[in-house]
């Protein structure tokens, strides 16, 4: 083999100065598509689907309840095709897991998650009164209510506020239970207050119920049951 | 139940889609709200962990089994095509 005949056959080097080669580019959605990874397709898919999800909830096209339950089944679809390909979504399933507790939570202990939270004051003005409420802040004011006066109140999540006349609570007159599930109770005493008739100042506790010590014929009988929050008694003089 | 095959059927994790069945099944328990679900929901959660297991094999199995069908179809057509090209 002589030179001549190896330069000819051996292919030129390519220079900064010779023009790119043609190769066949997608347009439109064929190029948008060929952008996107196969792998990454479940995963923006399954965004996709909880974005309207929650699209749907912030116009009110769905309630919270119906859209987070069908997020859990989305996630779970995405976890079975993930799973034919041999892998498991971790960050989808711990999701869909911590859903499906909280939604059966909700369920069980009848909290209703579809309701809006309320912020509300109450004043009774007749000898028996009851509230209920999904979430939000209540505020029972007994300052100015006939007395004899009963109140139960039930709050799923949230915080409720009882205000009762200091006076009342000094002479005895005040029958306060409170108990909440996960928070606590607070009852704040004067610092210059000598007589400590009522319960007692709790601090944080998971599970809190705090009672009044009242005389033997309470004319104001309050009844607070909260699940997640806590309850403040005011004494107001 | 995960392989080395390639294609049409690249292997099942079987524990995955038994979770991920499981999901699915909870978020329709969930979204219905039934009397009789609420009622036994312990019950009917051990028993459906247990049937999304089974479900989940079956699944994969059948899949497999499909996959594999439709890939020697495929191949059959393929080298069908390619022999007659040759003639």
């Amino acid at each position: 083999m002589t030179a001549a005949t190896s330069s000819r056959s051996a292919p030129r080097p390519v220079t900064a100065e010779d023009p790119p080669p043609d190769v066949a580019r997608p347009s439109g959605w064929a190029a948008l598509r060929s952008r996107i990874p196969n792998e990454e397709l479940p995963g923006i898919a399954t965004l996709v689907v909880l974005a309207v999800l929650v699209g749907s909830v912030v116009i009110g096209w769905a309630a919270p309840t119906t859209a987070l339950s069908l997020a859990v089944v989305a996630l779970g679809a995405r976890t079975v095709l993930d799973a034919r390909s041999g892998g498991l979504p971790t960050g989808a399933v711990i999701v869909a897991g911590a859903l499906v507790v909280v939604l059966a939570a909700c369920w069980w202990s009848g909290t209703d998650l579809d309701q809006k939270p309320r912020w509300t004051t109450e004043r009774p003005t007749e000898g028996l009164a009851a509230y209920e409420m999904a979430a939000g802040s209540l505020t029972i004011d007994l300052t100015e209510s006939p007395r004899p006066m009963g109140v139960t109140a039930e709050v799923g999540v949230g915080r409720v506020i009882v205000k009762v006349p200091d006076a009342d609570v000094r002479a005895g007159r005040v029958d306060l239970q409170a108990r909440v599930a996960g928070g606590w109770v607070s009852v704040p005493i004067p610092q210059d207050d000598e007589v400590r008739p009522i319960g007692r100042d709790a601090g944080p506790a998971l599970m809190d119920e705090v009672a009044t010590q009242s005389g033997d014929a309470p004319t104001v009988v309050v009844r607070v049951d909260v699940g997640i929050g806590n309850v403040e008694v005011h004494r107001v003089r | 139940m995960s392989g080395e095959r390639r294609g049409w059927n690249r292997g099942w994790d079987v524990k995955g889609a038994a979770v991920g069945l499981f999901l699915i099944g909870a978020g329709l328990v969930l979204l219905r709200r039934d009397d009789a679900a609420f009622d036994a929901l312990p019950a009917l959660a051990i028993v459906g962990a247990v049937a999304c297991g089974a479900l989940a094999l079956a699944l994969a199995r059948l899949d497999g089994a499909l996959g594999d069908l439709l890939s020697k179809e495929l191949t059959r057509r393929r080298a069908r095509k390619t022999g007659a090209e040759r003639i």
